[in-house]
């Protein structure tokens, strides 16, 4: 192929640089280790006139001793040889240092950068959350593989050039429709990420997406992620019947959800992917129900169901199934009332070995805490507890031993609380969950949880501090600073120090406080938290 | 000898810099280099990196010498994973707060030494550039020169005859 571009020129001067200082390098060290070469400079460095060179350079003084010198060094014709080839190769690489040198002068800094660099600025692009349109626009904004694509002939080129960058497919308005056809035939045959979510323009109806969904089914085969989201359960109907009886050999992430509706409504779709859907690893179904024993419910990962109302809830034994087809499960989320579970009434345990995060909310928060078996859980979330569910969620947490063993969560590292303003952590709390390393606040009483790790709330016993192995404190909402600096201040000293904590931009009020705690710890600012994450 | 932890990196001007193995080591093409050679005291040049631009990415790699490389959780798989996940902090966008010229040159100069954390972080720094720019902006953020023929154009314009198609 041949070199077009000053930018291809340089890149092949560059690869060129580097197959000569590797040359370099081997070649010096063939001189350093050749025999005849060790044996004199040791012979050199014992007499005393030459004693001072050592270091990196120093073949190159010994090799350059006046022969007419009386100790001038005897090498071998072989270490000649390649002290010669080392010249020769330093000469070429200075020229070719020249030249790029010369050549990049003619290049804006832009121009410079690789293809193997624009093409992950362009995939990473196409990847961003774009800003939200304007609500009741019938169009949104411009999709960025088209926008890289219109900059210069060199951008279009390498875009085109790119299937992956044409492979996440986000339609939040009915147009642009013209585009959607041009990603499926650039993106050449890669598996395909779609996302279609109607909250955002009226105009994107149950009609337009079963017209959407006809241009893409043909490319079922390839559908790698397909998330649907709507407050209109006849769009999740029509999904559903398009859906019913397909192959989606690739698919390894699914959603459906229903959502942003008035009322609790819900929806059952009686089957999905009956031809199958083998990859499939990932699930989140919100306020929708399938028969939960058979595909696309089976060996998941990731079970993610939120939000199901009176007709659709599951019952114990359907839980039991469903967690049993699914033996390799690492996260379960269960957003809501999910499971009927009756007051009064004892349930068996059931065991998930495998699992790694759970997040459970509402009202059964205890009892779900209870009748899950998960030794090897890492993260923890709960949601949504009003202060009698947290008390009682408390009361139930078995104490680990004086050794440490035991517990609920003997692996736990992770703690984070969603919407629990109204509940007031104890000390029995953190020694029920004594392994924490990682706590996150999400509305939900912050304050009282820093009060906690102050000093004078140490347990009076052992004079112990609270959650002495935590490092990162992530607090989105309203905080205090001064007890929060207290609280870093404090932890430093006692030999249990913050490591890194993250704020939210918007309550961040005065940077100076900021650069107080950044004498002690690492802050990290996030702006657009997702609590819907 | 010289201390076994430290190596000689040169810069195409001739600047020196001594710093830590383990530093040097972010960098695959210096580590392999480094495992290629055994136990030396030999300085390694850098041919296509100027001191200025050596000087940020020594301090890159110094201030995330201890980061464990973040590809776990779940759905990683590859570099474009690692990619999407890396994580742009504080320190970061503040490393890269500095002029266009320097930027794209610590980008190249990371491409070239291969250090993968620099490449991500400085890749993810201009892709938020140009999000939610149209091309004329990104032309005039980065001076590229529209270098389309008047059919090029023309294709390009029914290409993105996005809103009004049906």
């Amino acid at each position: 192929m041949g070199l077009t571009t000053i930018r291809d020129i340089i890149a092949e001067l560059n690869r060129q640089a580097a197959e000569h200082q590797a040359h370099r390098l081997l070649l010096i060290k063939q001189i350093t280790t050749d025999p005849t070469y060790q044996r004199e400079v040791k012979r050199l460095q014992e007499s005393s006139h030459w004693n001072g060179y050592s270091g990196s350079d120093s073949w190159r003084v010994f090799l350059n001793i006046p022969s007419t010198d009386v100790n001038s060094p005897q090498f071998s014709p072989a270490v000649s040889a390649l002290v010669n080839q080392v010249h020769s190769n330093e000469a070429s690489l200075s020229c070719i240092r020249a030249r790029i040198d010369a050549l990049s002068t003619f290049l804006h800094p832009v121009l410079r950068l690789p293809p193997e660099v624009l093409v992950p600025i362009f995939k990473l692009g196409s990847r961003m959350p774009q800003d939200d349109p304007i609500l009741g626009s019938s169009t949104g904004p411009r999709p960025f593989p088209l926008v890289v694509a219109a900059v210069s002939r060199q951008w279009r080129e390498i875009a085109i050039k790119t299937p992956d960058l044409w492979t996440n497919i986000t339609i939040r308005h009915p147009r642009p429709y013209g585009w959607i056809p041009l990603c499926l035939e650039r993106s050449r045959g890669q598996p395909i990420d779609i996302t279609i979510d109607c909250r955002c323009s009226n105009l994107l109806t149950g009609p337009m997406v079963d017209h959407l969904l006809s241009v893409f089914m043909p490319h079922i085969h390839r559908w790698r992620r397909f998330a649907l989201t709507s407050s209109d359960p006849a769009t999740i109907h029509v999904v559903g019947a398009r859906l019913a009886d397909a192959h989606a050999p690739m698919l390894r992430h699914l959603q459906l959800s229903l959502n942003g509706s008035s009322g609790n409504q819900e929806v059952i779709l009686h089957k999905i992917l009956q031809g199958g859907a083998e990859a499939l690893t990932s699930v989140r179904f919100d306020s929708l129900a399938t028969p939960w024993d058979s595909a696309p419910l089976v060996n998941l990962t990731t079970l993610d169901l939120r939000w199901l109302w009176l007709q659709t809830r599951l019952h114990y034994e359907q839980f039991r199934h469903v967690l049993s087809a699914s033996p390799n499960i690492r996260a379960l989320i269960l957003r809501g009332t999910y499971i009927n579970l009756h007051t009064g009434r004892a349930y068996p345990p059931l065991s998930i070995p495998t699992l790694r995060y759970l997040e459970i909310s509402g009202d059964h928060v205890c009892r779900m805490s209870s009748l899950l078996i998960t030794p090897s859980l890492k993260e923890l979330a709960l949601a949504n507890l009003d202060e009698t569910e947290f008390r009682e969620f408390v009361a139930s947490l078995p104490l680990p031993n004086a050794d440490g063993s035991g517990g609920r969560y003997p692996s736990l590292q992770s703690l984070s609380l969603l919407n629990a303003s109204m509940c007031t952590p104890t000390k029995r709390f953190t020694r029920a969950l004594p392994t924490i390393t990682h706590l996150t606040v999400i509305n939900s009483a912050t304050s009282k949880f820093l009060q906690l790790f102050r000093k004078e709330h140490a347990d009076t016993e052992d004079n112990e501090l609270s959650w002495p192995h935590l490092r990162k404190l992530t607090l989105v909402d309203e905080v205090d600073y001064f007890l929060l600096y207290g609280v870093v201040r404090e932890r430093a000293a006692l030999d249990a120090p913050l490591e890194r904590i993250v704020l939210n931009a918007p309550f961040i009020h005065d940077e100076s406080l900021v650069a107080t705690l950044e004498k002690f710890v690492e802050v990290d600012i996030v702006k657009g938290v997702d609590l819907d994450h | 000898m010289g201390d076994s932890n430290r190596l000689t990196l040169v810069a195409s001007d001739g600047g020196k810099f001594v710093v830590d193995k383990e530093v040097v080591q972010m960098s695959v093409l210096l580590k392999n280099m480094i495992e290629d050679l055994g136990e030396t005291d030999e300085s390694i040049p850098i041919p296509n990196v100027t001191s200025p631009v050596l000087t940020k990415v020594i301090e890159f790699c110094e201030n995330h010498r201890t980061d464990a490389a973040r590809t776990d959780g779940p759905n990683v798989d590859g570099d474009d994973a690692r990619m999407r996940t890396a994580v742009v902090s504080d320190w970061d966008r503040q490393f890269f707060d500095v002029d266009q010229d320097l930027m794209f040159e610590i980008i190249v100069a990371a491409n070239y030494l291969d250090i993968k954390s620099l490449v991500d972080v400085g890749c993810k720094v201009v892709a938020d550039m140009i999000k939610g720019k149209s091309p004329q902006e990104i032309r005039d953020l980065f001076d590229i020169v529209n270098d389309f023929s008047p059919e090029e154009e023309a294709a390009l314009r029914k290409e993105n005859e996005w809103a009004n198609d049906r």
